[in-house]
């Protein structure tokens, strides 16, 4: 019986016109995403990728890459000239630390490396950290290898960069598809059949949730495969065990570009879980679907748009927590970390443990919410 | 088996919409009337445990309606209710089955059962967006009977129906009442005069008359106005 429910409760969500279309769209626009990475040069595919692989990142190499730099006013910016192609990926990791505008000269012999350094105390003092953060990070550092060498990642690394892009997909599919899952049975007049069956006051409830988490799941991993697929095809999937480094040259973590992404499907898919807990608790509480839409894109815009400053520190700890700044991937150069029992945990550590306490939360609030459901109260 | 209201009382900001209803439901086809506004949803509502009353109790057999027991037994056909739209006759009556906790193999065979009973059969995998008022109508009615229910509320059932559904309805209902507690609100007095063991008649929340169909004159629309209009038949 509770399978039946579960199964037509899913057919529910599926079937429903907004939820497919929005489906779809999110879908159609992640490959167009995937397919322009070619045609705005973000990444460079096949053989001319490859023609620096196995390179040192040094001095050597920055000098052979400047006589393709565009100069302008005496300036030299960080664009490439034709024939140049090739040395994109070295761009990649110096735009990080320089911006466009740049004294190339800073570069030779291990100044890239002295560069970083610089960076990141820089960083560090603008972040207030402490003593035994400055030296957690450090110890995280000396596992890092130098000096870089080059490996093709393009396939691995445009996906890393896209989980953003994910995280507000993810966010606006559960807001616009899961909010009716409790308020529409009301809006339906549906609640006065329901509340009065057997299994209406309590499992039915439970079932709900659990086809809202099922629902987002499968368009997590739909819209994880929209990316992948593409990317998988223009690009490959080579580069996968290559340093982080490569991708975000500021991140002092000793992973590979393959554990970032295991990383990040699990921070992506637990972010998931957690918004469509939070959207379906509301939409218990406030058995309107349209409200709670609508807050939750009012959320994502409060997201893209608000920064907390490094100096409230607890403030802007809490706020690098939130999906899509973990996914955002400037949790890997967030260097502030949580203490626990002892411990030092980083943002992507603490955020998966946070984000299932929070689900797990709004799973609870909302079964007393929907235990007192009234109909024509 | 009696479905009992103490002084059940259901009163919203400034209005009363059920004051101090006493009364005792037994076997039998029991006819609410009432003008609209007059508080019969509330009442069935209070009645199917789906509304807490402000003050007094509803309970069957002693037990609270609230109670999961209660509404295993319980079979509530409402005003209005929206079917879900992409799924299909059959496919709603197998959902509201499975939240009534019935078997799955009992569900197919009362779902088929009753698809018939109520004259569906023909449309029964068409989308419930397809059908008329009349059809949803029909397929409310089928989903309160699923459970073969020993308390059966029915708010406004023959709104929507054609004339010849009318009778088939009051026909089934009939039949239900001979054992099971059925109350059927209606403002239609003519639903009620071939099949009412009793009556119970509302006005502004109050009840203004119960008792059985034998105690009224023998034209029930004239009696039901003579009641409205002239509170001395006080209950």
């Amino acid at each position: 019986m509770l399978g039946s429910l579960y199964k037509y409760e899913l057919k529910k969500l599926f079937s429903a016109k907004i939820n497919l279309t929005l489906m779809i769209g999110s879908v159609i626009i992640l490959v167009f995403l995937a397919i322009s990475s070619v045609f705005e040069n973000r990444e460079l595919p096949g053989e001319e990728a490859r023609a620096l692989d196995g390179r040192v990142i040094d001095g050597q190499l920055f000098s052979e890459t400047e006589p393709g730099l565009r100069k302008e006013n005496g300036r030299t910016i960080l664009q490439l000239s034709e024939g140049y192609e090739k040395y994109a990926p070295v761009l990649n990791m110096i735009m990080p630390l320089t911006g466009d505008d740049f004294d190339f000269s800073r570069l030779a012999g291990t100044g890239f490396y002295d560069l970083r350094s610089q960076k990141i105390d820089q960083r560090f003092e603008k972040q207030s950290l402490t003593e035994e953060e400055i030296a957690y990070w450090k110890g995280q550092e000396s596992e890092v290898p130098k000096p870089f060498v080059y490996h093709y990642h393009s396939g691995p690394s445009s996906l890393l960069k896209s989980f953003q892009a994910l995280g507000f997909f993810i966010l606006l599919l559960s807001a616009a598809g899961l909010s009716g899952v409790y308020a529409g049975e009301t809006a339906d007049n549906m609640n006065q059949l329901l509340l009065c069956s057997r299994f209406g006051k309590k499992e039915l409830y439970q079932i709900k949730f659990a086809a809202g988490i099922t629902w987002i799941l499968a368009a997590a991993v739909l819209l994880i495969l929209a990316l992948l697929i593409p990317y998988c095809i223009i690009y490959g999937m080579d580069g996968t065990g290559e340093m982080l480094q490569l991708v975000k040259p500021l991140s002092m973590l000793p992973y590979s570009i393959g554990h970032m992404l295991a990383v990040c499907t699990v921070i992506f898919l637990l972010a998931a879980v957690l918004f469509a807990a939070v959207t379906m608790l509301l939409s218990v509480v406030t058995q309107n679907a349209l409200a709670v839409t609508g807050g939750l894109l009012g959320c994502l815009i409060v997201d893209l748009f608000a920064v907390v400053p490094d100096r409230f520190r607890l403030l802007e700890t809490i706020w690098s927590l939130r999906p899509n700044a973990i996914l955002m991937n400037t949790g890997f150069v967030n260097y502030r970390l949580i203490r626990l029992a002892g411990r030092f945990f980083q943002g992507f550590q603490a955020a998966p443990v946070i984000y299932i306490l929070i689900s797990i939360a709004a799973l609870l609030i909302g079964r007393v919410k929907y235990s007192r459901l009234q109909v024509g109260r | 088996m009696e479905l009992k209201a103490d002084r059940v009382t259901k009163q919203y900001k400034n209005k009363i919409a059920v004051d101090r209803m006493s009364f005792t439901l037994t076997k039998g086809v029991t006819g609410l009337l009432g003008a609209n506004g007059a508080g019969k949803t509330t009442l069935m509502r209070l009645l199917s445990g789906i509304l807490l009353p402000t003050s007094g109790g509803v309970s069957y057999d002693g037990m609270d309606v609230g109670a999961e027991e209660y509404r295993d037994i319980l079979g509530y056909l409402p005003q209005d209710f929206g079917c879900y739209p992409e799924f299909s006759g059959r496919d709603f009556l197998l959902y509201m089955s499975a939240a009534k906790g019935i078997q799955k193999r009992d569900a197919l065979r009362k779902t088929e059962e009753l698809i018939e009973l109520v004259g569906l059969g023909d449309a029964a995998r068409k989308k419930v967006r397809a059908y008329s008022g009349g059809m949803k109508q029909r397929l409310g009615i089928a989903q309160a009977l699923l459970n073969d229910p020993q308390v059966l509320i029915m708010d406004e059932p023959t709104a929507g129906l054609d004339p010849q559904e009318r009778i088939r309805f009051r026909n089934l209902i009939a039949g239900i009442g001979k054992n099971r507690i059925v109350l059927l609100s209606t403002h239609i007095v003519s639903d009620l005069e071939l099949i009412a063991d009793r009556l119970m008649i509302m006005k502004e929340g109050r009840l203004m008359w119960q008792g059985d169909r034998a105690a009224c004159e023998s034209d029930l629309e004239a009696f039901y106005i003579s009641v409205i209009n002239e509170e001395k038949h006080g209950v």
